[in-house]
């Protein structure tokens, strides 16, 4: 019986194969999204899932207040785990993770040649004890845990580590080896104490290579620094709340910071508080960014997940109106059948196994088109998502996808079926209610999927439009033909490197190409140094501000064009003796002209110095920021970004100059390879979030449109079929193409016209809410949407019309022949 | 077999009745052949689709085999009518994607008919209609008379006791016409009740009875 129903079924399809087509690929192009989206949300729920004490797991957070604005940071203070340890009750497990950045590592192998690894600048390894390793489900290869780490030069490898560093090599060979393990500020031989496999991907804890801890004493000044590599974890014992342990844990640090305190003549106060942080939090925490860690934010995948909804309900809701418009085709057999003595029911699941057929099939199509999606996306998705996951998985999916669109758009026209009244199809009349005027069904779906479709389209212009505004609006300063080359962080402290850059500088002047030359912190970046700044006046408490510290040269303000507007440029200096700012601290220290600030002192209060010169405001961060207070000054030790301005008006000649540019840099540098970056570059990958946004939202857009597209060719299809013999009337009564046309398309602009009304205030609200977050913004504004209502318009009426010519063009005498 | 008992039929314009069909008294034995005449718009197809349970009377009593089908449910009825009526149309009302094999098994499916049964009776139906060589084929691959062929047979294969035909030669030439009737002769010679609509004279006279309907009312019976 099944059986009967797939061949009916399949011969069905096969019979009308454009409505098939447009049905498999509005199904598969939004399964494949789908697909893409579940595969990403999947594997970001997914880490330490397998975990099974992962929810007694919990991590100490620092919060700090500048300003009242509160901000996080992923570690706590070095000797923390001390104090807990000491003094916290209700836990199973207290583990240190004290990270020590390394740039460099040496493994000697047999023949003599030593294998040199440079980390991309850096590479953590991790101090923590044997507990980290009972709280974690590692399996030893080799070694022991309870010894591993005791020897104070002794290193643990994971499994993957360990073939990377000995390439071929057997645990037992390993185990005793020597890697030696540079970092600025030592150079330390570790023994290879220990194997263990790699946990389970993903997972937060990503350590490579374990340490043990320090055994020298911490200093109470190192219970007042926080390092966001030093991190903290916790296992709670079953029960323990861990309000109580946050209250036990804040005491400790209290404490501490009030001895500090008293070791210090001026007041002192942290503003710090601390947040027990559940693991499974730790992925989405996205208010503590921690570097060199991937954090994903729930909103966004929460965001991707309706996305994929959506998109699938759009190609469902296309199925829907398809098979409606095909009811009048489908009714006769519907009528025979029933007068054969079938029952609604078995109408109904003939339906559904149609429909099941057709969605089934756009899943196999759906995995071809998502490795498409993959290679489009690259950027974006998460490395560690693979595009087919396991079998099981996958069948799961095509199962669950398979039932929901035969529910969603299956259920309806199915349920059609059943109504269809025999008596009424053998008279000839009308199967189901399709008068023009009627507020039916499916002019309803049309409207809601135009209205998803014109909210990605606005959304994709204001998205657009906004990352525009941020790359190209005057920021304050000319980046125009910029580019910026660091001195490598790892030769700062290395005594054979010093001052070397200032060398290099006078080289590069030399080259000829270069415009202006010029060493400091670039005006935008996305990192920042800032002080608190107090400006004393007599009679009134001293003003206090966080300030951003920029360390420039003297030729800076010339290269980026940032204009003065009272005093002087900076002098050069060795250290610090004073200050250039700009008019925000001006403002803020409560200066009223550029001139009434010339000569006044501000600074910390071990050293004040006089302020000499007020530059405009520029942009110091991404448009979310306000521009802050910021200083200029002079910190020769700390000039380590050279800016070199090109000819602007001569670009052909850049790469040549750059050349020139590498090889004196080689002269200098000749063990790190010379990298530069345009700055204009550089400000784009500030972006990087936004302009990830603007191609999902722009592929959304993509997919939006042409599912209903397919959607609206298809019912224009079937409606010029049904309408064929009135078409044919009307031509011989002298109608002209034209005006069929219009007959066959003015129905469904009214109904985009709709669609318009109802997405503008929603894409406004939306697009508001995201604006909102920029400090510097491009106004909504009415014609976006009216741009983006034409852009629809124009879409549907090409595809409306490109059937509708077809129909109109037709001969009248065939059609009103077959009659 | 069928007992009409003041049926009427009509539906509502302007707020006022307008009768399709009024008064119908009429009886059916088994066995019976009828044939329905009367000019466009008297009710005929009507009268036939209220026999076929098709459709539903506005007023009055129907029994089949004994049952009120007036006051059987939904279910109940379209039980009796699988049981008991083939039908055919004039528009053959093949169904396209299925084959002419199919076509004639359809039905059998709907009665929850064994496979194994099912080949015995289709095979049996092809043959005795001469088909066995069209049974691969698709409606649309096969002429008007043939398909109207393939119509009764499947309307016959779940050995009906009543055959509802509606100008069942309508589509057809003459003579395919006269071979439809002298078919429809023999089944009912094999004891099928039939009850046809039909236009034509000639075709008429195949029927033990012709009924004459003009507006909606049985004019006269010869």
């Amino acid at each position: 019986m099944i059986k009967k129903y797939f061949i009916t079924t399949l011969r069905h399809l096969w019979r009308h194969r454009l409505f098939t087509v447009l049905n498999i690929f509005g199904l598969a192009v939004s399964i494949s999204a789908c697909w893409v989206i579940f595969r990403i949300v999947d594997y970001e729920f997914s880490y330490d899932k397998d975990l099974a004490n992962k929810n007694k797991i919990y991590r100490v957070i620092s919060k700090f207040k500048f300003d009242d604005k509160p901000s996080y940071n992923g570690g706590v203070s070095a000797p923390m785990y001390q104090g807990v340890r000491e003094s916290v009750s209700g836990l199973d497990y207290v583990v240190p993770d004290l990270g020590k950045w390394v740039n460099t590592v040496e493994v000697n192998s047999a023949n003599g040649k030593p294998l040199v690894i440079e980390g991309s600048p850096y590479f953590l390894i991790h101090g923590t004890d044997s507990l980290y390793f009972t709280m974690l489900p590692y399996h030893w290869i080799i070694g022991n845990k309870s010894t591993a780490l005791n020897a104070p030069e002794s290193v643990v490898l994971t499994e993957s580590r360990a073939r990377k560093y000995f390439p071929g090599k057997k645990p037992e060979d390993i185990i005793n080896r020597t890697i030696t393990y540079y970092s600025y500020r030592d150079t330390v031989h570790r023994t290879v104490t220990g194997i263990v496999a790699d946990l389970e991907e993903p997972t937060e804890f990503a350590g490579q290579e374990f340490i043990p801890l320090s055994t020298k004493p911490f200093g109470l000044n190192e219970w007042t620094n926080t390092n966001g590599t030093d991190r903290l974890f916790l296992q709670l014992k079953q029960g323990a709340k861990p309000a109580d342990v946050l209250s036990q844990i804040s005491k400790v640090a209290e404490q501490k910071e009030r001895e500090f305190a008293q070791t210090r003549k001026e007041d002192f106060k942290m503003n710090r508080s601390f947040e027990l942080m559940p693991l499974k939090e730790s992925h989405f925490s996205t208010y503590a960014p921690e570097y060199q860690v991937r954090k994903a934010s729930k909103p966004v995948l929460f965001g991707l997940m309706g996305v994929g909804l959506f998109l699938l309900l759009l190609a469902c809701i296309n199925y829907v109106n398809m098979s409606v418009a095909a009811m009048p085709q489908r009714a006769k057999e519907i009528g025979v059948r029933k007068t054969l003595g079938s029952s609604g029911v078995q109408l109904m699941l003939q339906f559904l196994i149609q429909t099941l057929c057709t969605t089934f099939l756009a899943s196999i199509f759906a995995h071809a088109l998502s490795l498409f999606d993959f290679w489009l996306l690259k950027d974006i998705i998460p490395p560690g998502v693979t595009p087919l996951g396991n079998t099981l998985q996958l069948l799961t999916f095509v199962v669950l996808v398979s039932i929901l669109v035969m529910v969603l758009a299956g259920i309806y026209p199915g349920w059609l079926i059943t109504r269809v009244k025999t008596i009424n199809v053998f008279r000839g009349y009308s199967v189901i209610g399709n008068s023009a005027k009627k507020i039916s069904l499916q002019k309803v779906l049309i409207v809601f999927q135009f209205t998803i479709a014109l909210f990605f389209i606005t959304g994709a212009l204001i998205v657009g439009k906004q990352l525009h505004y941020a790359l190209t609006t005057d920021m304050g300063f000319n980046k125009d033909a910029v580019v910026l080359v660091e001195v490598p962080f790892k030769y700062l402290f290395d005594k054979r490197y010093e001052n070397k850059q200032f060398v290099l500088f006078d080289e590069l002047k030399k080259v000829s190409g270069i415009q202006k030359l010029a060493l400091g912190t670039p005006p935008m970046e996305e990192g920042y140094s800032s002080s608190r700044y107090e400006y004393d006046q007599e009679g009134k408490p001293p003003v206090k501000r966080q300030v951003f510290k920029k360390r420039v040269d003297t030729g800076y303000l010339s290269l980026y064009n940032i204009p003065l507007l009272a005093g002087r440029n900076i002098r050069a200096s060795d250290t610090t003796n004073e200050f250039v700012i700009n008019e925000t601290a001006m403002n803020q220290f409560g200066f009223k002209s550029p001139r009434e600030a010339l000569g006044k002192f501000i600074g910390q209060s071990d050293g004040k110095f006089p302020i000499v010169g007020v530059v405009k405001d520029f942009h110091l961060q991404n448009f979310y920021k306000a521009i802050d207070p910021m200083a200029f000054q002079s910190e020769k030790e700390d000039l380590t970004t050279f800016n070199i301005k090109l000819e602007s008006n001569n670009p052909a000649q850049w790469q040549a100059t750059l050349k020139a540019v590498e090889r004196k840099w080689y002269q200098f540098y000749p063990a790190e390879s010379f990298s530069y970056k345009f700055y204009d570059e550089t400000i784009e990958e500030m972006y990087k979030t936004e302009r990830h946004l603007a191609t999902l939202i722009n592929l959304a857009t993509g997919i939006a449109i042409f599912i209903s597209c397919l959607g609206l060719f298809g019912l224009a299809v079937l409606t010029a079929f049904q309408r064929t013999k009135e078409i044919g009337i009307r031509k011989v009564l002298g109608a002209s193409v034209l005006g069929i046309v219009q007959l066959l398309s003015k129905q469904y602009l009214q109904l985009i016209i709709i669609s318009i009304l109802i997405a503008s205030p929603i894409a406004w609200w939306a697009m508001n809410k995201w604006l909102e977050d920029f400090a510097y913004r491009i106004p909504i504004q009415w014609w976006m949407f009216l741009l983006a209502g034409l852009i629809a318009l124009v879409i549907a009426l090409i595809t409306v019309s490109f059937h509708a010519l077809k129909a109109a063009r037709a001969n009248p005498v065939k059609s009103l022949r077959t009659e | 077999m069928i007992e009409l008992k003041k049926i009427s039929k009509w539906i509502t314009i302007n707020g006022r009745p307008n009768f399709i069909l009024k008064d119908i008294n009429l009886s059916v034995k088994e066995g019976e052949f009828i044939s329905i005449m009367g000019p466009s718009g008297s009710g005929k197809s009507t009268l036939l689709n209220l026999i076929g349970m098709l459709d539903d009377p506005s007023e009055g009593e129907y029994f089949f085999m004994g049952n009120a089908v007036h006051s059987l449910k939904e279910r109940q009825r379209s039980h009796l009518y699988k049981q008991y009526i083939g039908f055919v149309f004039q528009a053959y009302h093949l169904i396209d994607e299925l084959t002419v094999y199919e076509n004639i098994e359809t039905p059998l499916i709907y009665q929850n008919i064994k496979s194994s049964e099912r080949q015995a009776m289709v095979a049996d139906i092809l043959d005795r209609f001469q088909i066995v060589g069209k049974k691969d084929l698709f409606p649309t691959q096969l002429s008007g008379g043939q398909q109207q062929l393939v119509g009764i047979a499947r309307a016959l294969i779940a050995k009906p006791k009543l055959l509802l035909a509606d100008e069942p030669t309508g589509n057809l030439n003459s003579r395919q016409g006269e071979e439809i009737m002298e078919l429809f002769q023999q089944l009912n010679n094999d004891g099928v009740a039939i009850i046809q609509v039909t236009h034509s004279e000639k075709n008429a006279g195949y029927g033990s009875r012709i009924i004459n309907l003009l507006d909606g009312r049985i004019e006269s019976v010869n």
